[in-house]
């Protein structure tokens, strides 16, 4: 067992380790200290389960969303739509059987990886600002969908509530769900990151006309990064929609689109651990500063600001794997 | 027929027509390079032939196969690999990685291929673990032609390799492309410098505004006075 850990532990994945350890952890903290809370401005802070929960599930967020910014270095815009297809396919499946919720959860996956296929083989041919409106405009138009309640489906402005089936699970079971889903979304993504598919998006961030004479297949690479990316949005969005306890219109709209967009630039586009260390970060920062309110939007503001000017590359850059292994006899003379 | 030929091919960049008709012929042991001026259609003949520019009209036989509808990674998997202008080699990624996307739809990583790879530039093997934008503009040149040698091509469409490199890594490029071209392939090269380019090739061509206006052997090319005047600047 102790072999194994440090196998682990000499691989690339030593931050990773220690990161999912502190996060496993966690609900060993809170059996002791249920309430971490401290105050500022007058108001309680309260640092419960679910604060660490949705943290998690904003890391798998991210991981979907690096796919097409950090990898393909397509700008998109929509990426709240995708999870919200996912939480509401979830919470009309749950409200119209009996069935257990968590079969709907791969359901969910796949019909936002589906859409997200649809939309991205319309699409995926623009580029730069040109893609980023197209993938705005399907926001704005999901958003206006669900708040029109077409066939009865959505609920309208009063989304769907899934507070009953939040009650029926307990704090604890939604932080291991959680988890769960984070580490599969970072495992999935770091698979494909360090892999042959992998470097083949990145080499058509950087230089797309030199990907395609290399023969990299660049529109159907591009089209499977960005449903697999609908599929991880969709799968944690239902889980999302379970945490928050509903699937509301205003939960994905254009904002929480930007704030996945901002918590993968500012970790460090195209970096795994440094967009995961953005997500977390922008979720804890949310929760310390909620009693400013609408306010605390200005500290990101001044937050963004500062690292535009000291990391414009994000708070870690890129890793790029070195492989030790001698490729010809020739390599590496010296 | 020959080894390669396009026939008639017409291409456009949207509504603009930018080739008018153009036949080329490569065969099977040969370097045949195409000069022109600025803005003549020399590499958007070879973006055309690799699938990226769309045809208007005409066609292309590769080997006894018509390649004129596939899509880039089809050509490339045919045997047809391009060196794109300006090197374009990818900055962000190691020069072992550049390599190995060379090899992208090759997926057995041939050991042998990196040898070849190495051998050829051996300043690669040194700056194998390097970001490919570290490297100087002539090292991108090499690393350029070395990625598209990963995928053993069986024609290389080099486009402007000696754009802004040092003279004397411009000598060192071409003594590779002649050991390419010894080793059995062949190339089609697009070159500004038409010196250099008729001193290495078999056949010419000389293109303007989207059309060939002479061809011939090199030699004769070389002699053309019209050639001399508006080319050679002598």
């Amino acid at each position: 067992m102790i072999k194994y850990l440090k196998k682990i532990r000499e691989k690339k994945g030593k931050r990773w380790f220690a990161l999912a350890l502190i996060f496993a952890l966690l609900p060993l903290l809170h059996l002791y200290y249920p309430h971490i809370s401290f105050r500022l401005f007058d108001d309680r802070i309260d640092f419960h389960l679910g604060v660490y929960s949705l943290a998690l599930l904003y890391v798998a967020l991210a991981m979907g969303l690096n796919l097409s910014i950090g990898f393909i270095g397509m700008l998109d815009l929509g990426f709240a739509a995708f999870v919200g297809i996912g939480a509401y396919t979830l919470a009309i499946l749950t409200n119209h059987s009996t069935l257990p919720f968590w079969i709907f959860i791969p359901v969910a996956a796949l019909t936002a990886g589906f859409v997200r296929m649809v939309l991205g083989a319309t699409c995926l041919h623009l580029r730069g600002d040109y893609l980023a409106i197209v993938t705005l405009g399907f926001g704005e138009i999901f958003v206006t969908l669900l708040k029109n309640n077409p066939g009865g489906l959505t609920g309208g402005p009063d989304g769907i509530p899934l507070s009953l089936l939040r009650l029926s699970l307990s704090d604890l079971t939604r932080f291991w769900l959680a988890y769960f889903f984070a580490m599969l979304a970072v495992w999935t993504v770091y698979r494909i990151k360090f892999s042959r598919i992998g470097r083949a998006l990145e080499s058509i961030r950087e230089d797309e006309i030199a990907a395609e004479a290399m023969g990299i297949p660049v529109y159907r690479l591009k089209l499977l990064a960005y449903s697999l990316g609908g599929v991880i949005a969709g799968g944690i969005g239902a889980l999302l929609a379970v945490e928050v306890g509903s699937a509301h219109p205003s939960n994905y709209d254009f904002f929480e689109s930007a704030r996945i967009v901002a918590m993968v630039v500012v970790g460090g586009t195209g970096s795994i651990f440094g967009s995961a260390l953005g997500a977390i970060g922008f979720v804890f920062l949310l929760e310390i500063f909620r009693p400013l309110a609408e306010y605390r939007m200005l500290i990101f503001g001044a937050v963004m600001v500062l690292l535009m000017i000291y990391r414009p590359k994000g708070l870690l850059e890129t890793e790029r794997k070195r492989s030790k292994k001698k490729l010809s006899k020739l390599d590496c003379q010296k | 027929m020959s080894f390669f030929g396009m026939k008639n091919i017409s291409s456009a960049y949207g509504k603009t027509d930018v080739l008018h008709g153009i036949n080329i012929e490569v065969g099977q042991d040969e370097i045949v390079t195409l000069i022109g001026s600025n803005g003549a259609g020399k590499s958007t003949t070879l973006m055309t032939i690799m699938g990226i520019v769309a045809k208007t009209c005409g066609e292309i036989i590769f080997d006894n196969l018509n390649i004129t509808e596939l899509e880039p990674h089809e050509i490339v998997k045919r045997g047809i690999v391009l060196v794109p202008e300006g090197r374009r080699i990818f900055h962000r990624l190691t020069v072992e990685e550049n390599l190995r996307m060379g090899a992208f739809l090759f997926t057995r990583h041939d050991k042998s291929m990196f040898d070849k790879a190495f051998a050829l530039f051996p300043i690669l093997a040194e700056r194998r673990r390097q970001f490919g934008g570290t490297l100087s503009g002539g090292e991108q040149q090499m690393l350029a032609i070395a990625r598209a040698l990963m995928s053993s091509p069986r024609l290389l469409l080099l486009d402007e390799p000696s754009l802004g490199i040092a003279p004397k890594l411009i000598e060192r490029i071409f003594e590779a492309l002649h050991k390419i071209h010894e080793e059995g392939t062949p190339i089609l090269l697009v070159e500004q410098n038409a010196k250099l380019a008729l001193e290495i090739s078999d056949r010419a061509y000389v293109l303007e505004n989207g059309k060939i206006l002479i061809s011939g052997t090199s030699r004769e090319i070389a002699c053309n006075e019209d050639v001399i005047k508006a080319y050679l600047g002598i």
